[in-house]
């Protein structure tokens, strides 16, 4: 199979040669000061296009169900406007990811 | 092989769409309130504060009542709330720098003797006129809106005389109060009466309602003891004060004009100050 890439959320998931094997998530750093953000319209299912805003890539969009598993357990539909999540920092994301 | 013309639209249209994208982002993220990289604002940590003040370093100009005498609890000693914002300070600081207009003259008086070439002056006497303040005093918030209450009321009540049979001081005129400002040798504790209070309150400006009966948290700046609003205050006016400096006889006996130019009686002493 394959390799993911390091942006992806199945980079630390072993698999062999024709499936993958127990998903094995990856860590995310969890601040005091991350930033609270009350999902509005503009991101509203959308967890990409907010990726790309302040990542500067989509290929992130995962990592919001990854820092908030207690807000968000459908990385696509339960990011709708009025869920107050928290937001990983970029730095935290390059040092946890190696990206 | 493509003409200049095609190029520069290429280029133009690349461009565009580059910095479409670019404001859109900036866009979405502006309107989300977020900064790219997801980095907590400066400003949300950050907190205002005021630089330290005492009385030697507050140059701010300020009318207060004198600091000894009873005149202290007739203004300030009673159950009413107005003046309550004015209570500290015992009188009233300009928010912001006014403009202060300071004259001082010399009278001389002429003598034309009959044919002559040079008349002759002969001194007559010298004299501090009035002193014209004008200052901007915008309204923010509730708690501006009750100082601006207070300080008409405070200028008001400053340019009447003692009278009513209830007051001890019945019948004395209008108080002397203290001008202060910039400092030593400027504006020292001068003493001074209100002869004219003007205030513009202007048609376009807003309103700010306000009661002086609430009271207001000084860290968090929240409203305790809301109550119906009875009073308004424009965001910006301008205030017009004339001023008299005043030496009562008594006083101008210590007068001493070497005292004077070596700037010891200037009211650095907590004395009153001559200018």
């Amino acid at each position: 199979m394959a390799a993911y890439s390091q942006t992806s959320p199945y980079y630390n998931t072993p698999q062999n040669k024709i499936s993958m094997d127990i998903f094995v998530p990856r860590a995310i750093t969890a601040e005091l000061d991350d930033v609270t953000y009350t999902i509005d319209r503009i991101y509203a299912y959308r967890p990409d296009l907010l990726s790309y805003d302040l990542y500067g890539t989509p290929r992130l969009w995962w990592v919001f169900a990854q820092r908030n598993p207690n807000r968000i357990e459908d990385p696509i539909y339960d990011f709708y406007p009025g869920n107050v999540i928290q937001l990983p920092k970029m730095s935290n994301l390059r040092s946890d990811l190696g990206i | 092989m493509a003409d200049l013309g095609s190029i520069i639209n290429s280029v133009t249209n690349v461009s565009k769409s580059v910095g479409g994208v670019f404001s859109n982002v900036a866009e979405r993220l502006n309107r989300s309130g977020l900064f790219p990289g997801a980095q907590p604002s400066q400003s949300l940590t950050a907190r205002a504060q005021w630089s330290v003040r005492d009385n030697a370093t507050d140059f701010r100009v300020k009318i207060t009542l004198p600091p000894e005498g009873t005149l202290k609890a007739t203004y300030f000693g009673g159950s009413s709330e107005i003046l309550a914002p004015l209570e500290p300070e015992k009188g009233v600081i300009f928010p912001l720098t006014p403009s202060i207009v300071l004259t001082h003259s010399a009278s001389y008086q002429e003598l034309a003797t009959t044919h002559s070439n040079y008349p002759f002056y002969a001194y007559s006497h010298t004299d501090v006129p009035t002193i014209n303040i004008t200052g901007d005093f915008p309204v923010q918030n509730y708690q501006d809106a009750q100082y601006w209450v207070g300080m008409v009321h405070f200028f008001r009540s400053v340019t009447k005389m003692f009278f009513g049979a209830d007051n001890a001081n019945r019948g004395n005129p209008p108080p002397i109060l203290w001008l202060k400002g910039y400092g030593d040798y400027v504006f020292n504790n001068v003493p001074v009466v209100v002869k004219n209070f003007s205030v513009t309150m202007g048609q376009d400006v807003d309103y700010i309602s306000t009661s002086q009966n609430n009271s207001v948290n000084a860290v968090n700046f929240e409203v305790t003891n809301k109550q119906e609003s009875s009073s308004w205050a424009p965001a910006m006016s301008t205030v017009n004060l004339i001023v008299q400096p005043i030496y009562s006889r008594e006083s101008t006996k210590n007068f001493s004009i070497t005292k004077f130019i070596n700037g010891e009686i200037s009211g650095n002493t907590n004395t009153r100050g001559f200018i």
